[in-house]
């Protein structure tokens, strides 16, 4: 590295450093570079032919910021999922009905990913939005209410109708009962019993009910994209061979930037446009509680991404036979992926700290204190992958890095996107 | 135009004590003459063959070939894109060719399988060929999802006998 | 820390276990207050010493202890508080003797039943130790074993672990046997079995990491485990425990135990892995069989590698530990296998946690790592269970027999003998493989009872295969394409018949084959044909207590380790002794449980001092050269003037 290479840069008397010089890219940095820049729109998601669909985007964004989707009629996806917070909620644990075992992912350019949540247990956005809706420690509602809501209010029965067509004779309580959901763990479970009670076609026409309301959450969800970042502004300048010195990126920044391609080995996971190769690894991170760490991870998320009947190959899917079709039905499955998590974006990252899977790490510095000391690490076992190996930075070269990762927080959006809207209907007139 | 198709009968290979058996040249109404080989000039025959994305050397017609660790097949891989991506899933097509007559492999036992010896980890996905009606075999949905060093592996088990085919594949 | 099987200990324990409490047990073998806040259960109370090779436990009526003492045949039975009581069993093949049992459970009328291993049979002694009759012999059929192991009672079954025969027999009390265990898929290596008083019948399948379930009727009801380190995860089963609805597996390579629910989910797990040698007192080493005392008192853990019992209840004593669990992380201690091959600059040595075969160079005279091969799985280029080695140091192939998985593999190393010598991933290119269980038992023209279990493997100068098979006690000659030539040995105790044999190797001229056919304790000698020649049993001098492994010199000096005597043994060409080295103990030139044997590519003899975790390294006189492994192990070695040994030994 360049001027800041000497350990300690203090020495009674002398100055810290004389005015920083720019860094300089050769060729493989630059290649490497226009890897991570720019972030084109989102891709598309054919497993919803709903996704782009204005009229979905805004009864998604409406039953978003609805906390009639919980049990308790107080909790909505806004509740953890807060604007103001990034899109996460500022703590290490979510807390929905109850404190969930891990930290609220943010939903910055959620649309660009490829699997959902840590462990990867969903791989579509409209299929990640049903967990939530129905996991007692965070909404705690079943389909069945899901349903009755819908059939209830009459803007929200006539934007779904608009959209999905009919809803089912929902009024009838004995084909239809107030509250059910599958749950083949607790067959005993009252709301199992219930579902279990209902015809086959029923289930599946509430099945399809419960999947059209996750297509309408993603469709509000794609929305939440920030990208042309001041690292996306600097990257296209030196891409394009200008050479005015830049000053969209502070030279702490740039040597940041340095360190990422480099050293601090960060492209070895956090690559592509949105700073994430999308798949899972173990960082070894140390558990929130102190001690082992307990949470399977991905191991576990292979298997229910696999099995779930909202998964790109279910009849709920408008691809079965695309690619995401194939990739979960060619989906490895070994205890390898045992507490690995999923790789997240480094866009954005200013407004939502904590950070990691259990908000372990309250901030950037002490992220890539982490990498850099691998201090607390939980260690991985023999069988798993061993890319990790401690960075050992200078304190001015963590701060370069921060300095970095500070510079990826791309332009806000419309601010119509963070709070709720009057009507789930495009042109409604309340 | 006759072509001249190797077949390997699995059943008969595995009733026997396991000793590998010759294939047997069987001849096909309608195919072209003679053993077809996927190029005339072998490639490389050092099984560390170099394909560096972004400047693919293009060594032959179609695909990169290399003799089996242990000689005795020719394997080709041809993927379906100019380069092959990082982290996005593309598709490719293998050809095996017994490596003294150079005739097509076909129905032969195929895995398929990548791993980056240098992290100690393969892919998130399990390949799964499938043979083609032109003899070879298809595979899609590969997913190189790291930077670094590849070693793909074409595993051809015969009876009770696997040989490994092995390439490189470095991306950048 | 939660040892949740003394209930009367447990205080307000949720039923239903949240993430964070789980978080909780990897704690000190001794008192410690949970994350949750709940009191201490178990404590270490006491050892029992002066075994060999203990690998079962159980616990009687009375409460009484019985161990079997594996390396000296026989069992042991204690009363509650580690009073000797009784012994059972000799050595031999007759009426109420033994060989190398590991199998023991205890009726509630106090007969004992003994997996006599060695023998094929399970045997059964009355209450008062009288032998009263034994069950199966040698065989595939039903009522037959092959490597009995772990067994289990309920009140009027006897559940048998077949492990060679892949099936969990049941018979009756008396010995008429009933039928077997049906699992949805078939086991792969059943290891033990334990029932509970409301007819949970739960299976150790070491061989697919992971334990089957079954209600009193026989039906699978779950399965649950996978390979690895983490939690809910296994790595070596050595033995399971069912107690009050709870499913405890002990786990040798994971140095624990973990706890769980019928259904598999997991509740506790419990063991801090012992790091100085022979540690104990509450620290776990390869923990083999748990036994559970019918009134919860008390358990007991057998641990064979260190040669003793240990006994965890209530008590006063509060063990500390400390943060071992990172140290174990950072710098895991190279624990070797039992097997190394050696030739020009290269030596190698199986890794059985890892599932890998270390690499190292010698053209220095410290070896030094530089790659390795494997890891565990079941793809070509992984290894399930690596057991045998040989190595061609001109050629650089390298061939691996996977006793678990019954494969073959060979493999190149591909180095550019111009290049520095360096750590590299990437030498090893695997060429070819053999599948066993593909290949069948029609093999070379013969039928054999079982499919061939591949041990140690050698290779002659024209390439050709010498592959012991360990299940059908037979060594088998292939050709240098894998295809199989022909066979010779076969059970019994006779000339040219093998009972457990553990090593093979060629003489310089390939003309002689030397088996060690370690239950016969001794040598046999065939030519290179498989015509019997000779054989020998370490006499005049000591007889072979348990040998294992065999090296062959330039000149036809053979070495040999005897892991029962801890002891080198040199011979000359035609088996007579010329020497030995060694002796209990962990300073320089002394072994303990010695394993394989090599001579590699500079002359040096080099042994896996097993028990030691580490390898030495003698001239062919038997001088003392160096050691290499585990740093807490070969310090004692490597400093023999500054250290009091007094810490280490017996």
């Amino acid at each position: 590295m360049r001027a800041q290479d000497s350990s300690t840069g203090e020495s009674a008397g002398e100055e810290q450093v004389a005015a920083p010089t720019p860094v300089t890219f050769d060729a493989r940095q630059l290649r490497r570079i226009a890897r991570l820049s720019p972030l084109g729109p989102p891709p598309p998601s054919p497993t919803n032919r709903f996704a782009d669909d204005p009229r979905a985007r805004a009864l998604g964004h409406f039953l978003f910021f609805d906390p009639r989707l919980s049990s308790s009629g107080e909790v909505s996806c806004a509740t953890c999922h807060v604007p103001e917070l990034g899109f996460s909620d500022g703590k290490p644990l979510a807390e929905g009905l109850e404190r969930g075992t891990r930290h609220t992912p943010t939903l910055w350019n959620v649309a660009y990913q490829r699997w959902f949540f840590w462990d990867g247990r969903a791989d579509s956005l409209w299929s990640q939005a049903l967990g939530p809706l129905e996991n007692p420690l965070e909404m705690g509602t079943n389909r069945l209410a899901i349903a009755h809501l819908l059939n209830g209010d009459a803007s929200l029965r006539e934007a779904y109708e608009a959209l999905f067509g009919d809803l089912p004779r929902l009024e009838d309580r004995s084909r239809f009962p107030e509250h059910g959901r599958p749950l083949p763990g607790s067959t005993d479970d009252p709301q199992n019993r219930a579902w279990a009670g209902m015809q086959a076609a029923d289930q599946e026409a509430v099945d399809r009910v419960f999947a059209n309301v996750g297509k309408a959450l993603e469709a509000y969800e794609r929305e939440l994209v920030r990208r042309d970042s001041p690292f996306d502004r600097f990257a296209a300048r030196i891409l394009a061979g200008d050479p005015e010195p830049d000053d969209s990126l502070s030279v702490a920044a740039q040597q940041g930037l340095e360190l990422f391609l480099g050293r601090g080995r960060c492209t070895l996971c956090h690559v592509g446009p949105n700073l994430t190769d999308r798949e899972f690894h173990n960082t070894s991170a140390p558990s929130l509680p102190g001690g082992d760490e307990a949470d399977p991870g991905r191991y576990r998320g292979s298997q229910l991404v696999v099995s779930s009947p909202f998964n790109a190959a279910s009849p709920f899917s408008d691809a079965p036979d695309g690619t995401a079709a194939q990739r979960v039905a060619s989906l490895r499955q070994t205890s390898e992926s045992w507490g690995e998590f999923k790789t997240p974006s480094l866009r954005n990252l200013a407004d939502h700290a904590p950070y990691m899977h259990q908000g372990q790490f309250a901030s950037l510095e002490d992220v890539v204190r982490f990498y850099s000391t691998l201090e607390g690490s939980t260690g991985r076992s023999h069988h798993q992958e061993q890319i990790l190996v401690p960075l050992r930075l200078n304190n001015v070269e963590m701060a370069a890095l921060v300095a970095f990762l500070d510079s990826l927080s791309g332009t806000p959006i419309d601010p119509i996107w963070l709070s709720a809207p009057n009507s789930p209907i495009v042109s409604g007139p309340r | 135009m006759l072509k001249r198709i190797v077949v390997t009968s699995l059943v008969t290979i595995a009733a026997t004590c396991g000793c590998a058996t010759e294939p047997q040249v069987v001849e096909i109404p309608g195919a072209s003459d003679g053993p077809v080989a996927a190029t005339d000039e072998p490639v490389q025959a050092d099984g560390r063959v170099q394909w560096l994305r972004g400047r693919a050397p293009w060594p032959s017609e179609e695909g990169i070939g290399v003799e089996s660790n242990g000689g005795r097949y020719w394997v080709v891989y041809i993927p379906q894109v100019a380069e092959i991506p990082l982290n996005e899933e593309f598709d490719m097509e293998v050809r095996v060719f017994d490596a003294a007559t150079r005739s097509w492999l076909v129905n032969a036992d195929l895995t398929l399988d990548a791993r980056m010896p240098a992290h100690g980890h393969g892919m998130k996905i399990d390949a799964a060929p499938v043979q083609n009606a032109d003899g070879g075999y298809d595979v899609p949905g590969m997913l190189l999802h790291m930077v670094g060093h590849w070693e793909l592996y074409v595993d051809l088990t015969e009876g009770a006998i696997t040989e490994r085919a092995q390439f490189d594949i470095e991306l950048e | 820390m939660c040892w949740s099987i003394l209930e009367p200990f447990k205080i307000d324990r949720p039923m239903t276990i949240q993430p964070t409490s789980i978080l909780c047990v990897l704690a000190l073998a001794g008192a410690t207050p949970t994350v949750s806040g709940q009191e201490e259960v178990a404590q270490y109370l006491r050892t029992i010493h002066g075994l060999d090779t203990p690998r079962a436990v159980a616990v009687g009526p009375m409460d009484r202890i019985w161990v079997t003492d594996s390396g000296r045949d026989r069992v042991l039975g204690y009363g509650s508080d580690g009073q000797p009581l009784i012994t059972l069993g000799s050595r031999g093949r007759g009426p109420g003797q033994m060989l190398d049992p590991r199998g023991i459970c205890v009726a509630d009328d106090g007969r004992v039943y003994v997996a006599d291993t060695g023998n094929h049979r399970v045997l059964a002694f009355d209450q008062a130790g009288e032998f009263e009759f034994a069950i199966g012999e040698l065989g595939s059929e039903s009522g037959a074993f092959h490597t009995p192991l772990g067994l289990a009672l309920d009140k009027d079954r006897l559940f048998v672990c077949d492990a060679g025969n892949e099936r969990v027999q049941i018979f009756t009390h008396a010995g008429e046997p009933i039928g077997a265990l049906e699992p949805t898929t078939p086991f792969e290596r059943p290891v033990d079995v334990a029932v509970d008083g409301n007819g949970l019948i739960a299976v150790a399948d070491a061989g697919a990491y992971r334990c089957i379930v079954f209600d009193n009727a026989g039906r699978e009801i779950s399965r649950f485990g996978d390979a690895g380190y983490f939690p809910g995860l296994f790595s070596l089963m050595a033995g399971v425990e069912t107690f009050r609805d709870r499913i405890y597996v002990s786990d040798a390579e994971n140095h624990r135990v973990q706890e769980f629910s019928r259904e598999g989910e997991l509740l506790q797990k419990w063991g801090l892995h012992a790091i100085r040698p022979r540690e104990g007192r509450g620290k776990l080493h390869y923990p083999a069989q748990l036994a559970i005392a019918p009134s919860g008192e008390f358990s007991v853990l057998c641990e064979p590698f260190d040669d003793r019992v240990q006994i965890f209840g209530r008590g006063e004593e509060v063990v500390e530990g400390g943060d071992v669990f990172r140290l174990i992380n950072t710098q895991p201690s190279p624990h070797y296998g039992f097997r190394l091959a050696g030739s020009g600059h290269w030596l190698l040595i199986a890794e059985p946690e890892t599932q890998e075969l270390l690499v190292f160079d010698t053209q220095i005279p410290e070896p030094r790592l530089v790659s390795k091969v494997g890891g565990f799985g079941r793809r070509m280029g992984q290894f399930h269970g690596p057991d045998g080695i040989h190595i061609d140091g001109e050629a650089q192939t390298v061939v691996v027999t996977e006793r678990a998985g019954r494969r073959l593999q060979t493999l190149v190393l591909r180095v550019d003998p111009e290049a520095e010598v360096a750590f590299d991933r990437e030498m090893p290119g695997f060429v070819r493989m053999l599948d066993f269980d593909l290949l069948g038992r029609s093999v070379a023209g013969e039928t054999l009872e079982w499919t061939i279990e591949p041990s140690a493997v050698t290779r002659d100068g024209d390439g050709r295969i010498f592959l012991l098979d360990a299940r059908n006690e037979r060594v088998h000659v292939l050709s240098p394409g894998l295809a199989p030539l022909f066979s010779f040995g076969g059970h019994g105790d006779g000339p040219g018949q093998l009972r457990g044999p553990s090593d093979l190797e060629l003489s310089p001229d390939g003309k002689r084959v030397f088996v060690v056919d370690a239950l016969n304790r001794r040598v046999q000698v065939f030519d290179s044909e498989g015509q019997f020649q000779f054989s020998f049993d370490g006499t005049p001098g000591l007889p072979f207590d348990r040998p294992f492994g065999i090296a062959v010199a330039a000149d036809g000096k053979l070495f040999i380790t005897d892991t029962g005597s801890h002891v080198l043994r040199i011979f000359d060409a035609d088996g007579k002794p010329a020497g030995s080295v060694g002796g209990k103990g962990i300073r320089r030139s002394k072994f303990f449980k010695p394993r394989g044997v090599e001579v590699d590519g500079r002359g040096r003899v080099v042994v896996i001092d097993h028990g030691n975790h580490r390898a030495q390294m003698f001239s062919q006189a038997g001088e003392y050269l160096g050691c290499f492994g585990a740093r807490l192990y070969t310090r004692p070695a490597r400093l023999p003037h500054t250290f009091d040994p007094s810490d280490y030994e017996e």
